[in-house]
């Protein structure tokens, strides 16, 4: 298959891309020396972490470099013809035409302003020159290979009447009518939820496949890498890892690196215990619907739009319940209720007993010490203008009896456990992203908690590094035994945290269950789709 | 990087030196002035720069030296006390509107844009003529005029704060709306306020001086730089002091207030270079 004689499609020798620092500060390497060939009709993956210079690689290609960093050294060809030499008319040929590209984040790489008949027509109308009856007939007839239901209606709509995985279709549908010769996906899944990445990856194969198009996709979800690739390259702060077949590295990675990012995936853990029986129940949700307000029209009152209907739900103390389930199915508005941050349109949220609604005031001062929530993006759960020591002592400033040597010293002592013992006066800007996440979760356990809610802690963070937080986490749910609400999309992260599952789908609870009996048979049809939606490194690729 | 940081600091440093320049000139005229900056010398009128009358007399032989002195004082009280008056209570109103939204929002809103419907010149002019022409009135008409804008400003800067992340932590750790407000929203809120407010500083004292120019602003004949540039029109040709001194007066301290507020920005964001 990469045998053939024939000169490769894209082949990148020697290639370095440095930081183009002004005079007197010093330039820092990006990529070092990368090289590696991709065949005609090839499914490759660029693996790594953030930092890695996965992107760049990819946008290397294409010229596409951010200000402020180039390429120094090393030969970029497509068929032979080094595309680091072409002018920039030469270099706009190639783009669209011969190499297509699709971004990560489907909701802002489509134009608001502009139909999508006229974003599909415009590669068409630059590259091929087509009548227009023509570009329409093949617009549509793409539109109908990525099942868009109404194609004619699509093309008159803008793209904010689509769903994210909708427009990912949308876009990968402009870029492949142009059948290019090679398509370089960066992420093109990351910001979907499980179902509709499945779809959006199954047609991105079918459809490369049919046209005979390489595809260079560039992920850090090792899962992905197995079930779609049939060769991959693995990238670790600029530096070429290990590159074969996706298998055999998959199987017997021989790099320390790959080997690290093999076994961070997680994995069902056998020794989780469910709490016993006796365990009081800390959490009880009956017959919760929670609402937000619409928006209201110049003369109609806002109707409110439900998006939980009718929940239950039970948590003991000391356990950890998982609620899965695909974006838009309620299941971060059910955890900001469970917290009092949202009120409740129906139904009852007891706390050790007590009704949230009902609380004395007294009541609920204790109740915000002893619920807590850990975000899921840290970028912004950590107000930028206070130190790492204010925002962890926040949640004690409502706690009386402590006085502020106490305050200070219980400070210290969790940023110790969470692994920052010299972080108390930095800046959120100063830290990396697992180090924020560690900050929040510091944030959250030093008062002590009967209950964390954890809304996806994990999801924005790289594999290496969401492994540590998940064994941290582990770590201090077994030391201060609270039990926790665990908000996921990840049914990997399920496995190996969590001893029962919650699956929610349009608002309501489909199936619960402990994880094992879930996972194992799962009953409801959504579950099933769910598990089988989920890459694990022991699909084999499909059949190319 | 570092060439950045120096350049910033060359900024700074003018922007310190030109408004302590300013704040020494009206110190040094508080004590002393060469002339009665309001006596009048019909003997020696329009007389150019000389080493007894170092920026030259007016149309009415006043020294110009000390007008500018006097100037200094009125003008400046002026522009600060309105941006004073104007940020205050446009941050405050910005703030609850965003921060609470529904009807608190709808009803200051209306309030803001009704008044943001008026010409602010007209607007003062108007105030003025009800209230009588005052250092008071003057202030009160132009931080009316003011305000609206700096609500606008605040309200859009906290509707992106309030759905950051943080706000939630700080909700859900017991503060309460006054102590969330004061203690995430407030400071993220004042870099944009920081450079409005210097900017706000210039357009007053253009007002202040538009004001004089139509008769309703300082009364003469206590000289403030505006006024100053308005009565030196009819001698530009003959007597270009009488523009030059107030013009260059009024763009040095404009010039040094904006550099400060930059600088300003710059120390309280905790995302500097160190």
């Amino acid at each position: 298959m990469i045998a053939s004689a024939a000169a490769p499609l894209l082949r990148f020798d020697g290639v370095r891309i440095e930081t183009s620092g002004r005079e007197g500060s010093e330039t820092r390497t990006l990529l070092e020396g990368l090289s590696f060939d991709v065949a005609a009709g090839e499914f490759v993956a660029v693996v790594g972490e953030s930092g890695s210079g996965k992107t760049l690689a990819a946008r290397s290609i294409l010229s596409l470099l951010p200000p402020g960093v180039r390429q120094t050294a090393g030969r970029i060809e497509l068929q032979g013809c080094d595309l680091t030499r072409l002018s920039a008319p030469a270099m706009r040929q190639v783009r669209g035409a011969q190499i297509g590209m699709v971004f990560q984040e489907p909701m802002v790489s489509l134009n608001p302003a502009m139909t999508l008949g006229r974003q599909l027509a415009e590669g068409m109308q630059l590259h091929r020159r087509l009548p227009s009856n023509e570009i329409r007939r093949q617009s549509i007839a793409m539109l109908e290979r990525v099942r868009i239901t109404d194609p004619f209606r699509c093309l008159k709509a803008y793209p904010h009447e689509f769903s994210g995985g909708m427009r990912q279709r949308i876009m990968l549908a402009s870029v492949l009518l142009l059948k290019p010769k090679l398509l370089i996906a960066d992420e093109p899944t990351t910001a979907l939820d499980t179902l509709s990445q499945r779809e959006v990856l199954e047609l991105m194969v079918e459809l490369a496949h049919d046209n005979g198009t390489a595809v260079l996709l560039i992920t850090h979800d090792l899962g992905l890498v197995a079930r779609y690739t049939e060769r991959a390259i693995v990238l670790e702060k600029g530096r070429l890892m290990e590159s074969g077949y996706t298998d055999q590295i998959l199987a017997n990675p021989q790099n320390p690196y790959t080997q690290r990012l093999v076994a961070s995936l997680p994995r069902g853990s056998a020794d989780l215990v469910p709490p016993p029986d006796s365990a009081p129940v800390v959490l009880e949700v009956r017959k919760a619907c929670i609402e937000y307000p619409g928006r209201p029209g110049f003369w109609r009152r806002a109707v409110p739009h439900q998006v939980v209907h009718g929940v239950d739900l039970d948590v003991r103390a000391g356990e950890i319940v998982a609620i899965v389930g695909a974006s838009g199915s309620g299941k971060s508005t059910l955890g900001r209720a469970i917290l009092g941050l949202k009120p409740v349109a129906a139904g009852t949220i007891r706390f050790d007993g007590v009704e949230l609604a009902a609380m004395t005031a007294v009541q609920r001062k204790q109740f915000r010490r002893a619920a807590q929530l850990v975000f899921q993006d840290p970028y912004s759960s950590l107000d930028p203008r206070r130190r790492v020591r204010d925002i962890v002592a926040a949640t004690l400033r409502h706690v009386d009896d402590i006085d502020a040597a106490e305050r200070r010293s219980r400070v210290q002592s969790i940023l110790e456990e969470v692994g920052l013992p010299s972080f108390a006066d930095r800046y959120p800007h100063q830290m990396s992203g697992g180090q924020r996440q560690r900050v929040a979760i510091a944030r959250a356990v030093v008062s002590r908690p009967r209950l964390v809610v954890a809304d996806e802690p994990v999801s924005a963070l790289d594999v290496t590094i969401q492994q540590q937080i998940l064994t941290l986490f582990q770590t201090l749910q077994a030391q201060y035994g609270f039990a926790c609400l665990f908000i996921t999309h990840d049914l990997a992260v399920v496995r190996q945290i969590a001893t029962r599952v919650v699956v929610m789908s349009g608002g309501i609870v489909v199936e619960e269950g402990p994880v094992t009996a879930v996972f194992g048979e799962p009953a409801h049809k959504y579950t099933r789709e769910l598990l089988e939606a989920t890459p694990t490194l022991d699909v084999a690729p499909l059949p190319r | 990087m570092r060439g950045r940081l120096r350049h910033a600091g060359l900024n700074a440093i003018l922007g310190i030196s030109l408004v302590g320049a300013l704040l020494l000139t009206i110190g040094v005229g508080l004590v002393w002035m060469p002339y009665d900056p309001i006596a009048i010398d019909l003997a020696h009128p329009l007389g150019s720069p000389a080493l007894n009358h170092w920026f030259g007399t007016d149309e009415f032989g006043r020294d110009v030296l000390s007008r500018s002195m006097l100037g200094a004082r009125i003008s400046v009280l002026i522009a600060l006390a309105t941006v004073v008056v104007a940020i205050t209570l446009g941050t405050t109103l910005g703030l609850l509107a965003g921060y609470l939204r529904g009807w608190t929002d709808r009803l200051l809103m209306m309030g803001t844009d009704t008044v943001l419907a008026f010409p602010g010149i007209l607007l003062a002019l108007a105030l003025i003529a009800v209230l009588g022409s005052s250092n008071g009135s003057i202030i009160l008409a132009l931080s009316t005029a003011y305000t609206p804008s700096v609500v606008r400003v605040v309200r859009s800067t906290v509707l992106s704060i309030r759905e950051r992340e943080f706000i939630e932590a700080s909700r859900s750790a017991g503060d309460s709306a006054l102590g969330t407000i004061l203690r995430h929203v407030l400071p993220n809120v004042l870099p944009p306020v920081v450079v409005l407010a210097t900017s706000l500083f210039g357009w007053a004292m253009l007002s202040e001086s538009a004001l004089s120019f139509l008769g309703v602003g300082v009364p003469p004949p206590a000289p403030t730089w505006g006024n100053m540039l308005s009565a030196s029109r009819p001698y530009m040709d003959i007597a270009g002091w009488l523009s030059i001194v107030p013009g260059l007066c009024i763009a040095g301290t404009l010039l040094g207030i904006n550099l400060l507020g930059d600088a300003l920005r710059d120390w309280l964001d905790p995302r500097r270079e160190t």
